[in-house]
């Protein structure tokens, strides 16, 4: 999560990606890609800009330190039923489907489609009060999975809208479910209820409001839900469309 | 090329109620290529989504693809 490494461009996201892997001599499991810019995207504008990558050379653990690998031993049968590539097959009928399932293949007829060689794996989180059942969790992994996060994981949050929409039509029912890449949601949600928790602390002592910087609905959500226990601020968001952002106002003014 | 024709379609008849009338053109370019998606009057509203929420995740998917080809994609809805 540090801000350091390297930044490549190229015409494409995954142009840059092979070109600062190069560059450094690293395979894509050796580095941390953060994607800067996804460069000229072309629905209104003329497209000029280069896209832009962030490659961090991963510390090596002892363990992922390459000694002499075995290829004998590599990938067990377990990845090739996650093949993205063999699920693209004719949906069966929704009833002898359960939603994991369902969720599973059209994720993986999405990926299919949109040129992606990835797994998904899943996990069901526990349901919380109130909830009949927790949310179904899919989280794509492997080469390249890190390009359909997007700026500001705008393009994971589109892929989850046409996948639950999709998922709830099917169903014909209202399914709970988050599309992640490797567990970016995840990490984002830890790295954001720390942010608001500092930024609280930072509102209290000052006596003064923080303005946090323009977050997209889902972040600003996870702010506010993670301040909302707290008696000594409150959130609220404003400014409109993508500069809308929250700001931690101190409930009681300190003096001195 | 027409894999970006195949996402479209794939989406637009998973969300359709008449995914029979659903039609993808499209319309080529040097660099750029335009998609045109139809689709029954019922299913416009679908299709769009609310505030054209929906339409524009198809046009962010179809973007990843896009940039992998190095092209410029446009999507309307007729």
């Amino acid at each position: 999560m540090t801000e350091e490494g390297k930044v490549f461009s190229a015409e494409s996201v995954e142009g840059a990606i092979d070109e600062g892997l190069a560059a450094l001599g690293l395979a894509r499991d050796q580095v941390e890609i953060v994607v800067v810019d996804e460069g000229g995207r072309g629905i209104l504008g003329f497209g000029g800009r280069p896209a832009q990558v962030r490659l961090t050379p991963l510390p090596l653990s002892p363990a992922e330190i390459p000694v002499s690998p075995d290829p004998a031993i590599a990938e067990p049968e377990a990845a090739v039923d996650d093949r993205v590539e063999e699920v693209v097959e004719p949906p069966p009928s929704p009833e002898v489907l359960d939603r994991v399932q369902l969720a599973r293949s059209v994720l993986a007829d999405l990926l299919a489609r949109m040129g992606f060689e990835v797994q998904i794996r899943t996990h069901q989180t526990e349901a919380v009060a109130g909830e009949k059942e927790g949310t179904l969790v899919l989280d794509i992994y492997g080469a390249g999975a890190d390009s359909l996060i997007g700026r500001k994981g705008e393009t994971l949050v589109s892929l989850q809208r046409i996948v639950r929409m999709i998922v709830n039509r099917r169903m014909a029912a209202r399914v709970n479910l988050i599309v992640d890449v490797e567990g970016y949601k995840q990490q984002k949600e830890l790295d954001l209820r720390r942010l608001a928790e500092r930024m609280a602390e930072q509102a209290v002592k000052s006596g003064r409001q923080v303005v946090l910087e323009p977050m997209p609905a889902y972040e600003r959500r996870i702010v506010h839900i993670a301040l909302r226990a707290r008696a000594d601020v409150r959130t609220e968001s404003e400014g409109a469309g993508h500069r809308r952002r929250v700001v931690i106002i101190p409930e009681v003014r300190k003096e001195g | 090329m027409s894999d970006m024709k195949e996402l479209v379609e794939y989406i637009a008849k998973a969300l359709a109620d008449y995914p029979d009338q659903v039609q993808v053109s499209e319309i080529e370019g040097e660099n750029s290529l335009i998609l045109e998606l139809r689709v029954a009057p019922d299913d416009m509203g679908r299709i769009i989504g609310k505030k054209g929420q929906t339409a524009n995740a198809m046009r962010a998917l179809i973007r990843v693809l896009a940039a992998k080809q190095g092209k410029r994609v446009t999507l309307e809805i007729v």
